[in-house]
């Protein structure tokens, strides 16, 4: 098991937001989370990261209990997060934004040389762009950049909060046949996310948060097929 | 290792709260508010110094032990309320130190029943008012400076220069905090009929005085007349003989321009003037103390004293004298005695006389003195007074500066 | 009112004006960048000068000693302020604690160098760069060592990858974090080379003017209103507003004296209310 969560509380400026979430996250899947608006996904990932404190439980990474820790030691032993809303490095260029998320390479330059391919191999565009200052991109290359960034420190777990947000249907499928083409070459994948049935839909398997607390669980197949899920959160 | 030193600092404490408790009617208190931190930490210490040192050498006043009670003000919001701290104490005697807002202080101690030997102010604020019987002033007041500025820059002018008054372009400028004086300077002038040419307070930060040497070239002034505190004499007078433009005759109104510091910039301090009401480097022979007064500063502090600390020194020594006189520590005894004392000139260290007329103001307090910047015994300027010729110990070089 | 006089005004208008740049971008750097309210900056320039003119003129120290050590001592003072006293602190936190800081500094300053003011009284040697035009050696040598100054720093934060790494800090504090970077080690990095700055305005200042115990807060004012006029972070405009208001200065000293602090003050007022709002919170680097 890549994560597993136990028991996790967690607040948000004193009101309780995680009650006693547990889940797991298994090496070489993707996962997926997905829940309504405030049940709690961001926060997780917040506190996973170390940007939110744990009030209660554990959260152990390989083995290692990671909760409480800063979050440039989490992302050092191989936690990469993207961020909700991209938050990129606006006045920085592309370029700049993936040295950025290549801080914890930086001296092997070989490394560095090949993530970097990697990421303009995955986003064309942006290789084209790339001494470009990051607020000039569409919605749609903004998260290309911010995904490229994340995946520079050679993650053993990217986690990704929110990418649909503020993005067109066509863009969003595109970008999600990339995290596809990621987690084929190897990469574990922990995804936050509102729209539901795309998520469902490339995952391996799910979680659905509600008001802080593990709801339902299972693989994605089975979560798509579950009439309460297709109720309350596909619309049918 | 902790323990030991609370114990010290719990016996340093309970000992300071008992000293004062022990040195109680014993002495002769005399309270002095001025100002021994922060801009005008300078000449305040100097005054400090000067008081302690006459009260040394005087020692005792009818059989009492003379004991100094200074303060710091830190800044002239704060000086009423040290006072009030010293009143409190039961001290009813004060010497003026240096302060450049003494009003509110001289009007405070006299109102809650104090008496105040004021030597070092030169607002006439309370004289003029009248009613504060208990103040004593012993400067001519700013306006009689203003008035003799101008008087000597003309004569100057005159006599050596050889130019008729009417035709001499005279330039005024200076700081915002020494503007009235300008100001004062400026409508004498005027009444005269010869309008100062360039008359200019700057801001209180000037960095640069290029703009304003050049327009004083430009105008071809003869005589400048700056009225200027300590930092900004010092970055004129630079600039000034860096662009090698100063008028043929330099007249400051005393403070910045008789700065020990002045004398850092070399060549450059030489020939400038300045008007003082009194200077330690006079004829020591004309005022009997001043020698003695300097050799005892400069044993104990490794430098002269400023004017200010002249001043206070003779101020206070006169006070000794009066309250000896008065023969009793009776304030309104004491202010008797101060109303009809006459001490003719050339008896103070500073060599004024004393003799206050019904408004208590001193009758005998001129002639100002003009000091000038030369060069020293080992090369370095040094400030000495010129003019006039009797307590002069140099002559004056006058135009100093070449017209270009 | 010559051709010559105009372009003399001009030229010693730019260069005071340059000195006033570089400790301004300095301020506007700590201020808008790091968004750190340092209420002790101008006491912090008074010691620099102090402290320089103790070393040349009283223990002996060779200029180029002070050069190179104390801006080291900045150094560290400002990192030491900032990941120690004000680390994690509200902006009231920041404010008290500086000014605090501020009257220790001060305090030291009457303590250790005397409230005298002090100057080196350096008579600038002239350069005659065109018939009837001169100026100032040194303060063409200042002039120039702050432009050189400033354009260091910001090629530093250009091209240098810790430059890259603090302005990434600086524009997401958290979010570079997730990248490894700890933000407020860095941040602390970033406000000790601003100490820096502080020292060697003070070094330069020193050799031009005297210094007074209360010449910091002028200092610090007018750091403020130039930073203010051109931006708060903005370390550029902070420079060009300094030769500005260095132009400014010098044709109102020529032409009205009085009315120089008037003008510049409502010229800030001005400023002021065209922004608002406009750059308010606006992350500047």
């Amino acid at each position: 098991m890549l994560m597993s969560i136990n028991n996790l509380d967690a607040r948000v400026e004193r009101l309780p937001v995680l009650k006693g979430v547990s889940l797991e996250v298994e090496e070489g899947r993707i996962t997926v989370i997905v829940g309504a608006n405030g049940s709690g996904k961001s926060t997780l990932l917040r506190t996973i990261v170390g940007l939110n404190p744990a009030s209660g439980g554990s959260i152990r990474f390989k083995g290692e209990e990671i909760q409480n820790r800063p979050a440039y030691e989490i992302a050092a032993l191989g936690i990469s997060l993207v961020p909700e809303g991209r938050r990129l490095f606006s006045e920085m260029t592309v370029s700049e934004n993936l040295e950025m998320g290549a801080y914890l390479c930086r001296h092997d330059k070989a490394k560095v040389r090949a993530n970097l391919d990697r990421v303009y191999e995955l986003f064309p565009v942006l290789k084209e762009h790339r001494d470009r200052k990051a607020k000039t991109f569409s919605g749609g290359q903004q998260q290309m950049i911010t995904l490229g960034r994340g995946l520079m420190s050679s993650p053993k777990l990217l986690m990704i909060d929110e990418l649909s947000l503020g993005l067109a249907p066509k863009v969003i499928s595109e970008i999600l046949e990339k995290i596809v083409v990621l987690n084929k070459q190897g990469m574990s994948i922990y995804l936050v996310e509102q729209n539901v049935k795309q998520a469902l839909r490339i995952a391996d398997y799910g979680y659905v948060l509600d008001n802080g607390r593990v709801a339902m669980k299972g693989t994605a197949h089975a979560l798509l097929n579950d009439e309460n899920v297709q109720k309350t959160y596909l619309g049918l | 290792m902790k323990n030991w030193i609370r114990s010290v600092a719990l016996a340093t404490a309970v000992a300071s709260l008992a000293a004062p408790a022990l040195a109680d009617d014993d002495t002769f208190k005399v309270g002095m508010v001025t100002y021994l931190t922060g801009d005008w930490g300078y000449p305040g210490t100097s005054t400090k110094r000067s008081f302690e040192i006459a009260a040394e050498m005087k020692g005792t006043v009818l059989g009492k032990k003379i004991e100094p009670v200074i303060v710091d003000a830190q800044n002239p919001n704060n000086q009423v309320a040290e006072a009030q701290r010293l009143m409190a104490q039961g001290i009813k005697f004060y010497i003026q130190g240096y302060n450049l807002v003494p009003v509110p202080l001289a009007r405070y101690v006299v109102d809650n029943g104090g008496l105040m030997a004021d030597g070092t102010s030169w607002f006439p604020d309370l004289t003029e008012e009248g009613g504060y019987q208990n103040y004593f002033m012993f400067m001519p007041s700013w306006k009689d400076f203003s008035k003799t500025l101008v008087d000597y820059s003309l004569k100057f002018g005159k006599d050596n220069l050889g130019k008729d008054p009417k035709d001499l372009k005279i330039a005024l400028i200076g700081n915002p905090i020494m503007s009235y004086v300008g100001d004062e300077a400026a409508r004498i002038l005027e009444e005269k009929g010869i309008p100062a040419a360039i008359h200019e307070t700057y801001g209180n930060d000037i960095a640069d005085f290029t703009p304003l040497i050049t327009k004083m070239k430009e105008a071809n002034i003869d005589i400048v007349i700056p009225y200027q505190l300590g930092s900004d004499a010092e970055l004129y007078r630079r600039q000034a003989a860096g662009l090698q433009e100063t008028p043929p005759i330099l007249l400051a109104a005393g403070v910045g321009y008789d700065q020990p510091e002045f004398a850092n910039m070399g060549d450059a301090a030489l020939g400038s003037m300045s008007l003082s009401y009194t200077v330690p480097e006079m004829k020591e022979a004309s005022a009997p103390g001043l020698k003695e007064f300097k050799e005892r500063y400069k044993a104990k502090y490794g430098e002269l004293p400023v004017t200010h600390g002249l001043q206070t020194f003779a101020t206070a020594m006169a006070f000794f004298e009066m309250v000896e006189k008065a023969g009793s520590f009776d304030i309104d005894k004491v202010r008797q005695t101060m109303e009809t004392i006459e001490i003719p000139r050339g008896q103070l260290p500073n060599y004024w006389g004393v003799k206050f007329d019904e408004k208590h103001n001193n009758t005998l307090a001129n002639p100002l003195i003009i000091g000038q910047w030369i060069p020293g015994p080992d090369g370095k300027p040094v400030y000495k007074v010129v003019y006039p010729a009797e307590l002069a110990v140099a002559d004056p070089i006058i135009p100093y500066f070449k017209k270009h | 009112m010559t051709p010559q006089i105009i372009i003399t005004l001009l030229l010693n208008g730019l260069f005071t004006g340059a000195i006033y740049g570089l400790f301004a971008s300095g301020l506007t750097f700590q201020l808008g960048s790091l968004s750190i309210a340092n209420f002790g900056y101008g006491s912090w320039l008074i010691l620099a000068m102090y402290t320089t003119f103790f070393a040349l003129k009283i223990w002996n120290v060779p200029l180029a000693f002070v050069v190179l050590v104390l801006p080291v001592i900045y150094f560290a003072a400002g990192y030491v302020i900032r990941n120690r006293l004000l680390v994690g602190g509200s902006l009231n936190v920041q404010i008290l604690s500086t000014i605090g800081i501020a009257m220790i500094v001060d305090g030291l300053i009457i303590l250790f160098y005397s409230p005298a003011p002090r100057t080196l009284g350096i008579i600038e040697p002239l350069i005659e760069i065109a018939p009837g035009i001169r100026i100032g050696a040194i303060r063409l040598t200042v002039f120039i060592l702050a432009a050189v100054l400033l354009v260091l720093f910001q090629l530093f934060l250009q091209r240098s990858h810790l430059g890259k790494v603090i302005r990434a800090v600086v524009l997401e504090k958290e979010t570079a974090m997730l990248m490894g970077i700890n933000s407020e080690r860095i941040i602390g990095i970033a406000f000790g080379i601003s100490f820096v700055l502080i020292a060697i305005s003070g070094i330069m200042l020193i050799h031009l003017f005297p210094v007074t115990t209360s010449a910091g807060s002028s200092y610090q004012l007018m750091s403020f209103l130039i930073a203010t006029i051109a931006g708060l972070g903005n370390m550029r405009g902070a420079f060009y507003a300094g030769l500005a208001i260095g132009v400014l200065n010098a044709f109102l000293l020529y032409f009205a004296a009085s009315f120089v602090t008037v003008v510049i003050f409502s010229l800030f007022v001005v400023v002021l209310i065209l922004r608002s709002g406009r750059t308010a919170g606006m992350r500047h680097i």
